[in-house]
């Protein structure tokens, strides 16, 4: 999760994931594919104003487009239905199967296009802050979730000099279940420790629930503005279409 | 001030208690030291400092004491201390616990962020610091809640020399302030006794000397030495003043003695280019080692020590160049036959642990293991008590010692180290150098990146220093201290034992015309 500069990223987090989230649920909602289609448009319109070049945009979403091929795929083959328009060995695409497929497949990119528009636009501290102030997140909670935050390329090199270890030691697993417990066990007790010493750490620097914020999200104008006209053109894409 | 009585402190899942029936007395704007053996109870005694006993970590706390004033601390680890994402955040953490109005935070992040030495735009991502410069932002968050006391535990272990040195200046900085009551921890002993007021040593959860440095640094220095206890390597003399037989009794005044070498090469490399990520860390360097020879690599953090040790152990593919390992080039090995030649002991001993007990790992460590064997192996490394327990469940000597001892049950034609000593006691890696000096008499090439400038001095019979994409220097390490512009461009420090022999050396030709000394 990282900030940029874009217009989208200027939004109260809170407020943008509240907006995204009403998109999902009128997603959720049809199961006409005009709709879904005009919606996933919107999505897009989303992802572009996400302040990312259209080049990274495009190589990011190359694996969320082969999610939507097999998506496609599996439920047109393999869908039940009536008229049959083609048939091979196993597979069997009938009109209905087709139908339902496209509605699926689109409705995930559609989702996949609104959390991308999320995560490329929000900065993890000013989310979990807005969080706290606009959702009345508890202080403890949110806070124990940024400290796991930093565990995350910890946890990235840990796996490294583990795998490392084992290719110099000779070692393979007969099971995928064995390699999974190799890397696992040696990774929980080590983080077990390091997040005992992260919270007496932070304990030690006085941490209290009483507080002043330095960052301090609240919400503007403008939030609201976004929040108004995304939901109207959502809901009048839903209701005319 | 702080005061305690009677001070016994007792975890609920051990017998014996932490520390027991202390009491001491520590006065405004007095500077402690404590010194004492791992597990004598010094860590818990600060944590109880701190306030963190027994609310933050549960323990049995009974005696009385009494603290007056605000109270900082400052770990040893600088990964652990962080909650937050980049430097600004983090620094006004401490403000917002304080409760500081945020209008403020900006400018008071500056001044100390300024105090601690730290030029970084608030937005720098934690992340991306060094070692070094991680522990003096964790300094910076400390001192941030302006501590009347403040405790320091080990604040040095686990940074390089350069690190080490800057750290050292700061705390020496915060002696001076006669508002801030200082207690640290350090084996780092060279500098902190020359400015600590107070040394207390403890043994088994109790106080065994309390005093001056001076005193206990010299008169009973004997004592400490029972103990296992490091002690500086000058201190309470100068090199002008250590008397000769002092320094003959405290091993200053021996060069080491280096074996000749081998001439049969084990690694060969020729215009070898290597990467880390995407950025080249060294480039077309040539190199051969041979067997039973102990290269050391030093060089400032990021020179590519340990990219080319993974390089070598076939971890990481050589962007250019040929390496060869017994005119073979390393590509047409086939991994099982390279690594019954070629050892590799990790920096972090716990992720190279692969079996749920001790035995376990030392049995998978042999082609053909049989009991007697690992019975020797395991009082060898001194793992016999624990041949049953999980690596994991350890101590970090013991995790130490076990990394070795896998790598080295049966014999190796190269072992490559990443700082095995770094972070250990004085005992344990008195035992490592000793294991590793029996490798090498048996013919096994060591390859070890390492900060430790004494040690590259008394052991090593090469040392290879690594920076701006290249090596440097290769030579012995005599030859290294000679070249000053080397040591000081690389952050490198000559070690005491050589600047006293240089020193002895200089008083002996006084009177002779001198060529000019490097020192």
């Amino acid at each position: 999760m990282q900030e940029n500069h874009s217009w989208l990223a200027q939004i109260n987090p809170s407020v943008k994931l509240a907006t995204l989230v009403y998109v999902m649920l009128l997603l959720i909602s049809t199961s006409r594919l005009e709709v879904t289609f005009a919606l996933l448009i919107l999505s897009a319109v989303g992802v572009c104003c996400s302040g990312w070049q259209l080049s990274t945009l495009l190589i990011r979403l190359v694996p969320y487009g082969v999610l939507f091929l097999l998506t496609f795929w599996m439920m047109a083959a393999f869908g039940k239905g009536e008229t049959e328009l083609w048939a091979f060995g196993w597979f069997r695409i009938t009109e209905e199967s087709l139908a339902h497929a496209w509605l699926v497949a689109t409705r995930m990119l559609a989702f996949v296009l609104l959390s991308v528009t999320f995560v490329a636009t929000t900065d993890a501290t000013r989310f979990v802050m807005s969080l706290i102030h606009q959702c009345r997140l508890p202080v403890r909670l949110s806070y124990g979730f940024l400290a796991g935050l930093r565990f995350i390329p910890i946890f990235r090199q840990s796996i490294r000099t583990i795998r490392q270890a084992r290719r110099v030691r000779q070692q393979r697993s007969l099971w995928p279940w064995q390699t999974f417990f190799d890397i696992s066990l040696p990774l929980f007790t080590t983080s077990i420790l390091h997040s005992e010493q992260i919270a007496i750490a932070m304990e030690a620097r006085q941490f209290r629930v009483n507080r002043t914020y330095y960052v301090e999200p609240v919400v503007t104008r403008g939030d609201l503005a976004f929040l108004l006209m995304t939901v109207t053109l959502a809901t009048s894409l839903r209701l005319v279409v | 001030m702080m005061q305690c009585e009677h001070l016994t402190v007792r975890y609920p899942d051990q017998d014996h208690p932490v520390l027991q029936d202390l009491s001491v007395t520590i006065d405004k704007g007095e500077t402690t030291l404590l010194v004492g053996p791992s597990g004598s109870g010094k860590t818990t005694f600060l944590h109880f400092l701190a306030g963190l006993l027994p609310e933050t970590i549960e323990a049995d706390v009974s005696g009385h004491w009494l603290t007056e004033g605000t109270v900082g601390m400052l770990f040893q680890q600088p990964d652990d201390q962080f909650c937050m994402q980049t430097v600004g955040a983090e620094m006004a953490f401490s403000l917002e616990n304080r409760s500081i109005s945020r209008f403020e935070m900006d400018e008071r992040i500056k001044g100390v962020l300024a105090r601690v030495g730290l030029d970084l735009a608030l937005t720098t991502p934690i992340a991306e610091l060094s070692g070094g410069m991680k522990q003096r932002l964790a300094l910076a968050c400390v001192l941030a809640l302006e501590p009347d006391i403040l405790l320091l535990d080990e604040p040095t272990a686990q940074l390089d020399p350069h690190g080490q040195r800057l750290m050292m200046e700061l705390i020496e900085e915060l002696h001076h302030d006669p508002n801030v009551t200082l207690v640290l921890i350090e084996h780092q002993l060279e500098q902190c006794v020359t400015f600590a007021d107070r040394v207390l040593v403890f043994q088994t959860g109790r106080i065994r000397l309390d005093g001056p440095p001076r005193d206990i640094f010299s008169e009973r220095r004997t004592v400490l030495t029972e103990l296992g206890i490091a002690t500086p390597r000058l201190y309470p003399y100068t090199f002008e003043t250590i008397p000769a037989e002092v320094a003959a009794e405290w091993a200053l005044d021996r060069p080491p003695v280096r074996e000749p070498v081998s001439t049969e090469p084990t690694f060969e490399l020729v215009d070898v280019t290597v990467r880390h990520g995407k950025q080249t860390v060294l480039q077309r360097i040539s190199l051969t080692a041979h067997a039973g020879e102990w290269i050391m690599l030093v060089g400032r953090n990021g020179a590519g020590k340990s990219t080319l040790l993974e390089t070598l152990a076939k971890l990481l593919p050589a962007q250019g160049g040929t390496i060869q390992l017994f005119q073979t080039a390393l590509k047409k090995w086939r991994d099982r036959t390279f690594y019954r030649q070629v050892g590799f002991v990790f920096q972090q001993p716990e992720f190279q642990f692969l079996k749920q007990t001790v035995l376990d790992e030392l049995t998978i460590s042999c082609t053909s293991p049989s009991s007697g064997q690992m019975d020797d192996a395991l009082q060898y490394y001194r793992l016999a008590d624990v041949a049953g327990q999980s690596p994991l469940a350890l101590s970090l000597g013991q995790k130490r010692r076990l990394s070795v001892a896998t790598m080295l049950l049966e014999r190796k034609a190269v072992l490559l180290l990443d700082e095995p000593t770094f972070g250990q006691d004085a005992e344990t890696t008195a035992q490592l150098i000793e294991v590793l000096r029996q490798a090498r008499a048996a013919g096994t090439t060591l390859i070890m990146v390492t900060h430790d400038m004494e040690l590259v001095y008394q052991q090593a019979d090469r040392v290879l220093v690594l920076g701006s994409e290249n090596i440097q220097f290769d030579g012995s390490p005599e030859e290294l201290f000679q070249e000053t512009k080397i040591l000081h461009d690389n952050q490198l420090i000559r070690p005491v034992s050589y600047q006293y022999q240089q020193q002895k050396e200089g008083i002996r030709h006084a009177g002779k015309p001198l060529m000019a000394r490097s020192n």
